[in-house]
């Protein structure tokens, strides 16, 4: 039987930065794994308390998260995210849910900038808003604000996002009610396959809040995000999309992207 | 597995792609052949349409997670309405719909209780139809009894299988080779009607079979016995370029002798499954010859042969350079 055609028109490996693994409860001495793009890295921590990879790859640890950088050398420097919230005392938190799934990263992340889905699969009352949307050099930095409902209530939601490359997506979204930093790392484990890893943490605001926020928020975002799983497994990747007039973010993104699929971009983290 | 035949696998023609009673009003289907995904659903009004399973938009597989709204199917990612023409009539964001906005469609007739697809794989308009056969609905027949099965072969392998009467006596123990009576092509149409003889319970049976097959993937026959009058659908229809799905259909006749409904109720579908399973075992093994050697009994092979090329693109064109 002849293959099918791939899923994809590029390379399932576009260069950037990825999540590899946590690094929080490593101890000096010890010796872990985890694999990107194919591979299977290798890592340990010093005795002065600093990630090695034991291979020539430029890596980097922020807040118990361990980045690696895929690829070739670079045009302009991609940042990575600063998570200062998973460890803040104003925030709780980290809260992270997994999912592995049969995707792209630039499919998921084409999902920012997609306002148009979140009436049919997140429940908007319409498409939200753009305030802003700015590229610059390989980030992508974006604010939004729609009204959607959830328990009868109608609320309105703001997000700031900052896609950095298309493995990194930082978004603060704030509700009337609620303030969460939802950090967004996809990564690719083989041609195929994505392991998503949502973190989060939630704005503290008094005991009696807290302890609902607690209960509530992890299993709404995990909720929302569970809403997205199955079209982003099922669709294929249309390379002319009939987009409409109000689409024009989609076509922007995709230009955007198409610096991580050439020979070189990006590898240093900013000082 | 490497593909095993001299033409292509998915000569064009009308395929059945599910039975009507699959699907209800308001119910989406998603089907595996041709090595596609194809979503069929049916509106508010009982029409049927199928359609490539992927969303002109951004793609997504409107099999998976999509509505039925009124006549249309609502794709489940950004809410877009397309109707059973393939054309978007709705963006619920967007005023101006874009007139490119439309799915790649599979023309579809609903007859005879079950769903067909003409499939071709250059997407042009059909070039015949298939015929209604009044017995399906006919209230003096059965209600439809259907059985299918995945085998590894070639449509046209199917329909040479049918025409083969040499294979009845070995394959489906039959008493002697049946008497082809007529044979006539007649565009995509082929007509054959044969007679023969079995033995039923020890008793002599003799029936007279009419075979009509529309390209390779519909046979609509007819059995006429002593017994029993059936009417029967043979579908083959490709799911890749190496596996079928055959489909065996049928209603029969009920009589007015009480008691011997109950009895072909119980009888004809193990008659049936006999019969499917003596060709399953051979299709799946068998090597097509280009150049088969046959004796004069088997020349109605070769008609078929001949009348089957018109399916084909590729020798389409040849026939007609040569005329
Ligand atoms: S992908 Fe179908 S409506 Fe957008
Ligand atoms: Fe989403
Ligand atoms: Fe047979």
């Amino acid at each position: 039987m002849s293959d099918r055609t791939p899923r994809y028109p590029f390379t399932s490996y576009p260069n950037g930065w990825y999540f590899i693994a946590e690094t929080r409860d490593m101890k000096p001495g010890d010796e872990r794994s985890g694999i990107v793009c194919g591979t299977r890295i290798l890592f340990r921590m010093q005795s002065n308390g600093i990630i090695v990879l034991d291979n020539a790859m430029q890596c980097h640890e922020d807040n118990g998260l361990l980045y690696v950088f895929w690829g070739t050398q670079q045009k302009e420097v991609m940042r990575l995210p600063h998570f200062v919230e998973l460890r803040d005392d104003g925030w709780m938190g980290p809260f992270n849910h997994v999912f592995k799934i049969r995707s792209h990263v630039q499919d998921i992340t084409e999902n920012t900038v997609d306002r148009a889905h979140m009436v049919n699969v997140h429940g908007y009352r319409s498409a939200p808003a753009c305030h802003s949307f700015r590229i610059d050099g390989p980030h992508l930095v974006m604010s939004t604000e729609g009204p959607r409902t959830m328990f009868g209530i109608t609320e309105t939601i703001k997000m700031d996002i900052t896609c950095y490359g298309v493995g990194l997506i930082e978004t603060y979204v704030v509700s009337d009610h609620v303030t969460t930093k939802i950090l967004i790392t996809n990564t690719p484990i083989d041609e195929d396959t994505v392991r998503i890893n949502l973190w989060f943490a939630i704005k503290k605001q008094g005991r009696l809040r807290d302890t609902i926020h607690r209960l509530l928020v992890p299993p709404l975002v995990h909720r929302e995000f569970s809403y997205d799983l199955p079209i982003w497994e099922n669709k294929i990747y249309r390379a002319q999309p009939i987009l409409c007039a109000e689409e024009k973010d989609v076509a922007n993104y995709r230009r955007w992207a198409r610096q991580f699929f050439q020979e070189a971009t990006v590898n240093e983290v900013a000082a | 597995m490497d593909y095993r035949f001299p033409m292509g696998p998915y000569p064009y023609g009308w395929y059945q792609v599910l039975l009507s009673r699959d699907i209800k009003r308001k119910e989406i289907k998603t089907v595996e052949y041709f090595n596609k995904s194809i979503v069929v659903f049916r509106g508010e009004s009982g029409t049927v349409s199928a359609r490539d399973a992927y969303c002109p938009h951004l793609g997504a597989h409107v099999g998976v997670g999509g509505k039925v709204v009124g006549d249309t199917i609502q794709c489940p990612f950004h809410g877009w309405r397309f109707d059973h023409d393939g054309q978007c009539v709705d963006i619920p964001y967007c005023a101006k719909i874009p007139p490119k906005a439309k799915f790649e469609m599979y023309p579809t007739q609903e007859i005879n209780g079950a769903i067909f697809i003409y499939y071709d794989e250059q997407g042009e308009a059909p070039k015949f139809d298939l015929p209604v056969m009044p017995e399906f609905s006919d209230p003096n027949y059965s209600k439809l009894l259907h059985w299918n099965y995945e085998v590894d072969s070639h449509v046209q392998e199917m329909a040479e299988n049918a025409l083969d009467m040499g294979h009845f006596p070995l394959v489906h123990d039959y008493k002697e080779v049946p008497r082809i009576e007529s044979l006539i092509c007649e565009g995509a149409a082929l007509h054959v009607r044969f007679l023969g003889e079995r033995r039923l319970l020890g008793v002599r049976n003799p029936f007279d079979v009419t075979l009509d097959c529309y390209g390779l993937g519909v046979v609509f026959g007819r059995n006429i016995t002593d017994l029993v009058t059936v009417r029967v659908i043979h579908s083959a229809t490709p799911i890749n370029e190496n596996k079928l799905r055959i489909g065996v259909s049928f209603v029969y006749q009920k009589s007015k002798i009480p008691g011997l409904n109950l009895f072909l109720r119980w009888f004809l579908p193990k008659e049936v499954v006999r019969f499917v399973d003596g060709d399953r075992a051979i299709l799946n093994h068998k090597m097509y010859r280009e150049k088969p050697k046959l004796c004069s009994a088997e020349r109605p092979l070769m008609v078929l042969r001949r009348w089957a090329k018109q399916f084909y693109r590729e020798t389409g064109v040849e026939e007609a350079a040569a005329a």
